[in-house]
């Protein structure tokens, strides 16, 4: 349903809804997971120990942070590519109204 | 006949097209008895939530995730990162709990529990205490801007603003000290993350509950989507009766609608008005519907004031609406149900039987063994000892599984404060006749003043 409704109606309004509800969103809440998982199992200190010298100054609230933020543009990559393929594939039932139409 | 069904709205519905313009939902006022249950269960969870940052438990935090020290306090208990078993479980259950009232009630989690309804809630109150009813509010909004307008507006941006502020404080005050953040705002040297991290939520909270609302539940939200997966036709559902409605039209007091043909539904609309997702329930089950049960107050009222018997929106099941017999015993919850035990049995039994000592060993990668005072082998290891108690304790080591085996460890027994991790190098030692090949052995440690509190751990030695 989400996919047709993705090719009906254009605007800026529509895309940045888009945006929001199905790049931004979801990938906030895989980050909030990845993040639990990950700082459970590992310390900020010690990848700024281990990391490059620009991290030196930082302390564990910002290691915290910079994960969650990492991690967050991540999913929000795979979610943003999700969202692309699904709007550039040739749709199969709209084959027989002048082929596969593209935005 | 228009039965309850699960399949998304139905095609002419406009709540599940994704790119209408949001229309303003303005939820009608509504008595009843599931509204004060509403209300009651507002207050208790929000009562919860910023008071029990507050609470203080042997000298601690009662609940704290305390993220810059990597340390979890609850009920008196401190856990480590070590310890995330638990939080997974934690989760599980609560995964599990969220299936199990699903497949029984309902999505009675949504229409009582989820912060999103919680909060939404709160900041209608203080809509409804500045702008009125929601007749005022709608002429309000279309009204020209005078002194009263911008008044009322402002009042319900101010309150709506410190509340969503103070909402951001609490929440944060869960992952770092709430009275030291508490103090350090006042002082104004609050961290720069701190402020980063309230600032954020203040605005989550503000945006959700004060703008987004329903739209989070019908766009954003993961479960509403696979609920349907955990219904079936005993799940409580809120559902209009068709069959005793329809067909539904307006009516003079005191006329017989059944003579005219008509069915029960006045066709007031209340329903409707007061659906704070803005969906008509008569059309049937649909995602949208977060079974609040506001429709099911505004039509008893509205049943009771026409003399007809009330519940033609009720709580219902799929079988009861067919004329059937409801199962409330049924495969579906027995398993979530054991599953849910299971989990909690797990959690009980390994907090009774938790040692707070870790014991972690650690072999000197960069030499596998060497020979010391001519004829002796020694393997070197580095030894971390996690006092999670909040008492300190001293610990001996020992050192098992090979003939004549000797440990050399400085300071042996070892003194580890509360709550501290200490590193210390080990050394052990064996004679060469013995030391030939790979050998299993065992390292432990235990407080002299408590024999329970001890841990081993398995390494290896290596000779020649």
């Amino acid at each position: 349903m989400t996919a047709h409704k993705l090719e009906v109606d254009d605007g800026r309004d529509r895309r940045h809804r888009v945006l929001i509800a199905l790049v931004l969103w979801p990938s906030f809440l895989a980050a909030s997971v990845a993040s639990l998982l990950f700082f459970a199992a590992v310390d900020p200190q010690l990848l700024r120990d281990a990391g490059p010298m620009i991290f030196d100054n930082l302390n564990r609230d910002a290691g915290y942070a910079l994960g969650f933020f990492f991690f967050w543009a991540i999913a929000a990559l795979a979610s943003g590519l999700s969202v692309y393929m699904i709007r550039t594939a040739r749709r199969e039932d709209q084959s027989t109204d002048g082929g596969g139409r593209r935005q | 006949m228009n039965t309850p069904s699960l399949a998304p709205a139905l095609p002419e519905a406009p709540a599940a097209s994704f790119y209408e313009a949001a229309e303003k939902i303005y939820p009608r006022e509504i008595k009843g008895r599931f509204a004060t249950r509403r209300r009651w269960t507002v207050v208790v969870l929000l009562g919860l939530f910023y008071g029990v940052a507050w609470l203080r438990w042997d000298g601690q935090q009662m609940l704290l995730f305390d993220l810059p020290a990597r340390k979890f306090h609850i009920f008196g208990l401190t856990l480590w990162p070590q310890d995330f078993v638990y939080l997974a479980l934690l989760l599980i259950m609560a995964a599990l709990s969220l299936f199990f009232f699903t497949a029984l009630a309902g999505r009675v989690f949504c229409g009582y529990a989820c912060p999103q309804t919680v909060w939404t809630e709160l900041f209608l109150w203080i809509e409804q205490w500045t702008e009125g009813t929601r007749s005022k509010r709608m002429k309000l909004d279309l009204a020209r801007w005078s002194v009263e307008k911008l008044l009322r507006k402002s009042a319900k941006q101010i309150l709506w603003l410190s509340l969503a502020c103070y909402t951001g404080f609490t929440f944060v005050g869960y992952f770092m000290p709430i009275r030291s953040i508490g103090s350090e705002l006042m002082n104004l040297s609050l961290g720069p993350w701190a402020i980063f991290w309230i600032f954020l939520y203040s605005l989550a909270t503000y945006g959700n509950a004060g703008y987004l609302r329903e739209q989070v539940c019908k766009y954003m939200c993961p479960y509403a989507r696979f609920q349907s997966a955990m219904f079936d036709k005993d799940t409580l559902v809120i559902s209009y009766d068709p069959a005793r409605g329809e067909p539904r039209g307006a009516r003079r007091r005191g006329s017989d609608a059944r003579a005219k043909g008509l069915g029960d539904c006045i066709d007031c609309t209340l329903c409707v008005q007061v659906c704070p997702t803005g969906i008509d329930i008569r059309k049937g089950l649909q995602y949208e519907c977060i079974a609040c049960a506001a429709c099911i107050d505004a039509c008893d009222e509205v049943m009771d004031k026409v003399g007809y018997p009330r519940g033609l929106i009720r709580y219902t099941t799929e079988h009861a609406m067919a004329g059937k017999r409801t199962h409330v015993a049924r495969p579906r919850l027995f398993v979530y149900g054991a599953l849910l035990t299971f989990a909690a049995c797990t959690i009980a039994y390994s907090l009774a039987t938790r040692t707070p000592l870790i014991l972690d060993v650690i072999r000197d990668r960069n030499t596998l063994y060497r020979e010391v005072h001519g004829d002796w082998i020694e393997n070197a290891y580095t030894i971390k000892i996690i006092n999670e108690d909040d008492s300190g304790h001293v610990y001996r080591l020992q050192a098992q599984g090979l003939d004549r085996l000797q440990l050399a460890a400085p300071g042996n027994p070892i003194e580890v404060g509360p709550g501290t991790v200490s590193n210390v190098a080990v050394r052990l030692q064996a004679p060469e006749g013995v030391a030939h090949g790979v050998h299993a052995i065992t390292l432990r440690i235990s407080a002299l003043d408590d024999p329970k509190l001890s841990r081993t751990e398995k390494t290896r030695f290596i000779g020649p």
